[in-house]
């Protein structure tokens, strides 16, 4: 019986990462069918599993939908360019919100020749335990992702929690209120945001909202008597009704900055708080597909309708973004090995080549680098297997993601456009 | 100073009004409990998960067909009223189970509904927008709430003043009230029951939807979110008592106000601690909850009062050891481990949470404590297992036994409120209990590792790897082992006198204490070993992962506990396992994947068809699955049943007498209720091996001397004296202890024991070590030679093996009265014992008493109306009136004493010119 809020917590944390994973739109539970349409392209295929939440009752299932759509039209399109000389494969595994099947799918990876866990590792230990096996590219937001030797994650909701101190910084504040639903996991973020904070100069006070509220009128009443220059969020599923109650205190993101991060801020959720939302900071290590200046978000956008999936931009989040970018990433990490070496890749030589990559850039992600852990100088963070510093901040307007700073280090003030 | 103070009183007033707009959500929902509770006594854990349906029906219909608000409303209002008559329908499908179970049916609804809701609206959360007006204003010069708040705090002042006048100033409050009285006498009296019933379900029902559907804007449209405003409803609700409308509304608006106000003093009670505000945040939700765990403890009672019982619960199992079915059991699961190791980890589920079911089973189904914290324990254990193996690097064996003994010293504490409240007020305080362990540890980040949680090594048994991701089935083995060991110990339990001495006070607190046992004693002891076990399995759950986390341990899952423990029979060993299967996880959820591979919302589906089995088991097997294994299994005659009863025969000829004579001394006695003198200055003295009979019209005073001699009642002047020695401040059980053993008006047998067992409990030579022992060797279950005599004195051999249900009035009489003789008395009050005894039976009664008061020198106190049992039986005989000793002496002296017939016969005494009558010819009624 595991817990509802730290499940939703987790959900919601990792819910880039997990949606990263979902390339394969017609496979839910574990399968192997190969994704090359491309003949030519053969070889034994280079097997990978995601292990990601499917099916259950979804908090943001359009976040599913279109991740799925972008993972596929993705993995598609690097097959039929044979891009490695192999095809390559990536199992879904649906753990249907239960540890055991999480476990199900960790052994299934193990014995079925994947060579590691991709995209997403899924909400349980038991996953990543049973499969043992490196996780490449993943979403940084389980205990495996950030602490395991052969974890490479390509993001982490703890880097979008450091950013919240420079988007504090960005915006000309000096103090900021975390507004954080209590849980052990939230309150580590919160931890390491404060850490973070105090080094930039900035006073950042937590306020923990028990995980079983309902009421969210008397929290608003007492963001609203603290008066605080900006506001941070770090909260489930309840966000309509609490910016609701904000509203209602006469709290806007027009009058108080208020960031958070971009998989808390789903389309159907801009769509049902309208204006409410408007203004509000959203931090993103993936562009917004709305980006269309981005050649990343271009090729996305092509690729999409090339597949027949739909492509306007302005109606993606950047949960595509991040299962598009995850299969081109994994091509541009592993092209720099010799062929022989692709040949014969196994969970050992991926792991190497991961951790000799060096610093790999793609528009539409944040830049990362599995070299090292990214925040080696902040004490609280220099243990995570973190390997990307950026972020950028997109703006919510009219229920869409405007991009308004380009990727940057989240230790330091960001820029914004506007 | 003087714009300091104003804003401070308008700070503190506006979070006042926030906090009773907040209270006021919860008020809507814990009246519709109440009126539930009111008429059928069943506390409706479903309330607000089924308004949660019509919120999601009125909603969609208005937002998503485009229904006229008006028309959405009233769809969604009629839903709520459609299902609150389907729980009465449930209901009336389950009046003749235990009051438990009919409790377990609405958490089965709940379950079904929340999981309903999820499959058809899924767990997003929507905020409609409101039917109240919703803007900001601003009241007394600067406090800005919305309107709908205060529309909110009015709405639910009204609703408490109409429902006040409903039910207290109207015909239908009158019939319900009778109803909830009494449902025959009310039918007699011309009410429908059955009418009035249906009408405050359907009311309930749409409270509860109105509840939900102007909940749903503010807190969000959601199952989970609208169905957790049951907690604080359930907590306002035990605080009006389950009846009071006022009284629950004042304090849901209470507790929303408390709330309110400490989380705006938050931080300056962190600066006055001197500790940093994030440790402070599980208070807001604690301090209300411990404020009324200890409101409800202290105004409760260390033991219920005269006529107050205890209701039903499920039958418990015999703790026999049906080896044959064990052996099969144990071996099939084995097989299953090893042939299909893919099922180890749903069987590891499985196992562990069984182990945790067994602790309910010691705690709910063999004491009678309805506990709903159980796997909150089971969580603390494993923290503080955690804990040692993380901050000591102890072996995994090692911090199991921390783990255990830990959660066994808090099992202890939390059993202190069950020592002062019972039944459904001791399951909401349990719950209480389990929210504030989530609240101050389980999601304490300090306390729990936070994001990573605590990191144990990967267990092992005297070196052998036990990983259960390296080696699942290993993992499962030790699971199997560990629930076996488990078992066997809750059985041992059961058949010992440890066993018989819970399911004792669970049946009747006032008996067990008037035979000596320590109730307190006894829940101390169920709670401890309980939370033992419970620890047990947390522990062995959560050392799966080398990341030990905890966040598992919540509320919701501490009340499905007691559901599953329910489907395999509350008090029945043999049922955990199969209570467990039907848990997320566990075998039925692998297997169900297994059969529906495509299925979505597995768990959902799993829940909804569990909570749709469970109605039907409490429908047909109330006292679980497990019960008809046994049924089944009695069909088969046992031998080492036979072999008790011949050897039990053997020994019942000696002659020796195990007990003390003493004499016992009544002086000066007084005791008031409230300006009613019940006992006055009442003194007289009862020598060894003497019987005396205490006569009086009703309400002269004798049953309350009775209890004061026996210790229930404690007097306001006087004095009880025990072979010269004060007596007068012991504890019943203590007196009993000490020789001062009553019979009851009620008789008040243990009725889920055999006679057999009734008789052991006052049999047994019970002490602290024997506790402990029988958690291993229960021994051989035997009456002593001298009870073994008594019970042929009184024809008992041949209803041994009865319950007391399936005996006559007049046998279930003779065996209280034997249970009374049998547990080594000195003195023995008799409270009526020939009331329903035919001549000849009453006549034998006669014989038996004088022989027994001679034969071992007993002292007898007797409360009879038979005049012909007291004058044929009592040396001397003490007439009370209006609580005064009006006559002491002879049979023959009082039967003539004037005094002692005016009081029966009332004035004028009696004509001159007629004989004086004696009081053998008067009929007494000495009720």
């Amino acid at each position: 019986m595991p817990g509802r809020v730290a499940r939703l917590v987790a959900a919601l944390i990792v819910v880039a990462g997990i949606t990263a994973g979902c390339s394969k739109s017609d496979n839910k539970s574990t399968g192997a069918s190969a994704a090359s349409s491309n003949p030519n392209c053969t070889g034994a295929p280079l097997k990978f599993t995601s292990i990601a939440t499917l099916s259950g009752p979804l908090t943001f299932p359009s976040l599913l939908t279109e991740a799925k759509n972008a993972g596929d039209a993705a993995l598609k399109a690097v097959n039929a360019e044979c891009a490695l000389g192999r095809p390559i494969v990536i199992n879904v595994c649906d753990d249907k919100g239960d540890p055991n099947e999480a476990t199900k799918c960790g052994r299934a990876a193990h014995d079925d020749g994947s060579i590691a866990l991709f995209g997403s590792s899924g909400s349980y230990d038991g996953g990543t335990s049973a499969a043992n096996l490196p996780g490449v590219l993943t979403g940084g937001g389980s205990v495996f992702d950030l602490t395991d030797p052969r974890s490479f994650s390509i993001s982490s909701p703890l880097t979008l929690v450091v950013g919240g101190s420079s988007t504090v910084a960005a915006a000309g504040k000096t103090d900021a209120l975390m507004v954080s639903i209590d849980a052990a996991v939230t309150r580590t973020f919160v931890q390491t945001s404060q850490d973070v904070a105090k080094g930039m100069g900035i006073k950042l006070d937590a306020l923990f909202i028990p995980p079983d509220t309902t009421d969210f009128a008397p929290i608003a009443a007492q963001i609203a008597e603290r008066k605080p220059s900006a506001l941070g969020l770090i909260l489930t599923t309840q966000i309509v009704p609490f910016f609701n109650a904000l509203a209602a205190e006469g709290i806007s993101a027009h009058d108080v900055p208020i960031f958070t991060a971009v998989t808390l801020m789903a389309p159907e959720v801009l769509h049902q708080l309208g204006d409410k939302a408007n203004g509000v900071y959203l931090l993103t290590q993936q562009a917004p597909p709305s980006d269309k200046d981005n050649p990343g978000i271009q090729q996305m956008l092509k690729e999409l309708k090339d597949y027949g999936y739909p492509a306007d931009g302005d109606q993606l989040s950047p949960a595509s973004t991040a299962a598009w970018a995850n299969p081109h990433a994994l091509v541009d990490i592993l092209k720099k090995l010799p062929p022989a070496d692709i040949a014969s890749l196994d969970s050992a030589k991926l792991v190497d080549a991961m951790a000799k990559a060096g610093r790999i850039s793609r528009p539409e992600i944040a830049p990362f680098d599995f070299t090292a852990p990214a925040y080696p100088d902040i004490p609280s963070l220099a243990s995570f297997r973190i390997f990307t510093r950026d972020a950028m901040v997109v703006q919510v307007e009219d229920g869409s993601y405007k991009r308004v700073s380009a990727f940057a280090d989240t230790t330091k003030p960001f820029k914004l456009e506007n | 100073m003087v714009i300091a103070t104003e804003f401070l009183s308008q700070t503190t007033l506006r979070f006042v009004l926030l906090g009773m707009a907040t209270g006021a959500l919860t008020a809507l929902v814990a009246l519709s409990i109440v009126i539930v509770y009111r008429v059928s006594g069943v506390l409706n854990f479903a309330a607000a998960a089924l308004g949660a349906v019509g919120a999601f029906i009125c909603y969609s219909l208005r937002d998503d067909h485009g229904w006229p608000t008006p028309l959405a409303l009233g769809a969604g209002l009629l839903v709520g009223v459609a299902l609150g008559i389907f729980t009465y329908v449930l209901m009336a499908a389950l009046r003749q189970t235990s009051l438990l179970a009919r409790l377990i049916a609405t958490l089965a609804l709940l379950t079904a509904a929340q999981s309903a809701m999820l499959v058809i609206w899924s767990n997003q959360v929507s905020a409609p927008s409101s039917l109240l007006p919703d803007d900001s204003i601003t009241i007394a010069g600067d406090i800005r709430i919305t309107q709908d708040r205060l529309i909110l705090i009015g709405i639910v002042l009204v609703l408490a003043v109409a429902l006040r006048f409903v039910y207290s100033g109207t015909l239908f409050g009158l019939a319900t009230s009778a109803v909830a009285e009494n449902r025959r006498v009310a039918a007699i009296a011309r009410w429908a029951p059955s009418r009035i019933e249906f009408v405050n379900y359907a009311i309930a029902g749409l409270l509860s939807a109105l509840a939900a559907i102007l909940l749903a804007p503010i807190v969000g449209l959601n199952a989970a979110i609208l169905s957790i405003t049951i907690l604080p409803a359930l907590a306002a609700a035990l605080v009006g008592r389950f009846s009071s409308f006022a009284l629950t509304v004042i304090a849901a608006l209470g507790i929303g106000i408390i709330q309110s106000e400490l989380s705006l003093y938050q931080p300056d009670l962190a600066d006055f601690f001197s500790v940093s505000t994030a440790s402070l945040t599980g208070l807001t939700e604690a301090v209300p909850l411990i404020i009324i765990l200890v409101v409800t403890v202290f105004s409760g009672r260390a033991r219920p009062t005269r006529g107050e019982m205890a209701s039903r619960l499920p039958l418990p199992g015999s703790g026999q050891v049906a080896r044959i079915p064990l052996a099969i059991g144990l071996v099939a699961a084995a097989v299953l481990i090893v042939a299909v190791p893919s099922y180890a980890d749903a069987l590891i589920v499985t196992f562990g949470l069984g182990i945790i079911i067994a602790s309910v089973v010691v705690v709910s189904g063999y004491a009678g404590q309805l506990s709903l914290c159980q796997y909150a324990l089971a969580g603390f254990g494993a923290w503080a297992a955690a804990k040692t193996a993380n901050s000591f690097d102890a072996p995994f064996l090692v911090a199991i036994v921390v783990g255990v003994l830990v959660a066994t010293v808090i099992g202890v504490l939390v059993a202190l409120p069950a020592v002062r409240t019972r039944g459904v007020t001791l399951a909401i305080v349990t719950l209480a209990l389990s929210l504030v362990f989530s609240a101050i540890v389980f999601q304490n980040a300090s306390l729990t590792g936070g994001f990573s949680g605590i990191k144990v090594r990967s267990p092992e048994i005297f070196g052998f790897d036990i990983d259960s991701f390296e080696h699942p089935q290993r993992y499962a083995a030790v699971m199997l082992l560990a629930l076996a060991a488990v078992s066997f110990l809750v059985a041992n339990i059961r058949r010992g006198a440890s066993g018989r001495r819970m399911i004792a006070v669970r049946s009747n607190e006032r008996a067990a204490a008037g035979l000596g046992i320590s109730v307190i004693g006894v829940k101390l002891f169920a709670f401890a070993v309980g939370a033992g076990i419970a620890a047990l399995g947390g522990i062995l759950l959560t050392f799966r992962q080398t990341n030990v986390q905890f966040g598992g341990f919540d509320v919701f899952s501490s009340i499905l506990l007691v559901q599953y423990a329910v489907i395999g029979g509350l008090g029945w060993i043999s049922g955990v396992v199969l209570g467990a299967s039907a848990a997320p996880g566990a075998i039925s959820t692998r297997i169900t994947n297994d059969l529906f591979p495509n299925l979505d919302n597995v768990a959902a589906w799993i829940a909804i068809f569990s909570a749709v089995g469970v109605v039907q088991l409490l429908r047909r097997a109330p006292d679980g699955v497990a019960s008809l294994w046994a049924e089944f299994g009695r069909r088969v005659p046992v031998l080492a049943r036979r072999r008790a009863v011949v050897a039990a025969a053997a020994i019942s000829e000696s002659d020796e007498s195990p007990l003390t004579a003493r004499e016992l001394e009544v002086r000066g006695v007084s005791v008031s209720f409230g300006g009613v003198k019940a006992v006055d200055d009442v003194s007289f003295n009862v020598t060894p091996g003497e019987v005396v009979g205490l006569i009086g019209p009703n309400g002269a005073g004798k049953t309350t001397l009775l209890d004061v001699i026996s210790g229930f009642t404690r007097q306001q002047s006087g004095r009880v004296l025990l072979d010269g020695k004060d007596v007068s401040t012991w504890s019943p059980e203590r007196r009993a202890r000490s020789g001062i053993v009553r019979s009851w008006q009620g008789v008040e047998l243990f009725e889920e024991l055999t006679v057999r067992d009734n008789l052991l409990v006052a049999d047994d030579q019970m002490s602290t070590p024997r506790y402990l022992r029988d958690l291993v060797w229960p021994g051989r279950s035997t009456l002593s030679s001298y009870a073994e005599s008594v019970v042929d004195d009184l024809g008992l051999r041949a209803v041994l093996d009865e319950r007391p249900t399936t005996l006559s009035h007049g046998m279930i009489k003779l065996v209280g009265i034997a249970r009374t003789i049998v547990s080594n008395p000195s003195i023995v009050l008799l409270d009526e014992p020939a009331a329903g005894l035919d001549r000849d039976e009453s006549r034998e009664l006669t014989s038996v008493i004088r022989h027994f008061a001679t034969r071992h020198g007993v002292a007898v106190v007797i409360i009879e109306h038979d005049m012909a049992l007291i004058l044929n039986t009592c040396d001397r005989i003490v007439a009370l009136d209006f609580g005064r000793v009006i006559a002491d002496g002879t049979p023959r002296e009082v039967q003539t004493d004037e005094l002692v017939i005016r009081a029966y016969l009332g004035e004028p005494i009696v004509d001159p010119t007629t004989p004086t009558p004696t009081l053998s010819a008067v009929e007494v009624d000495a009720s």
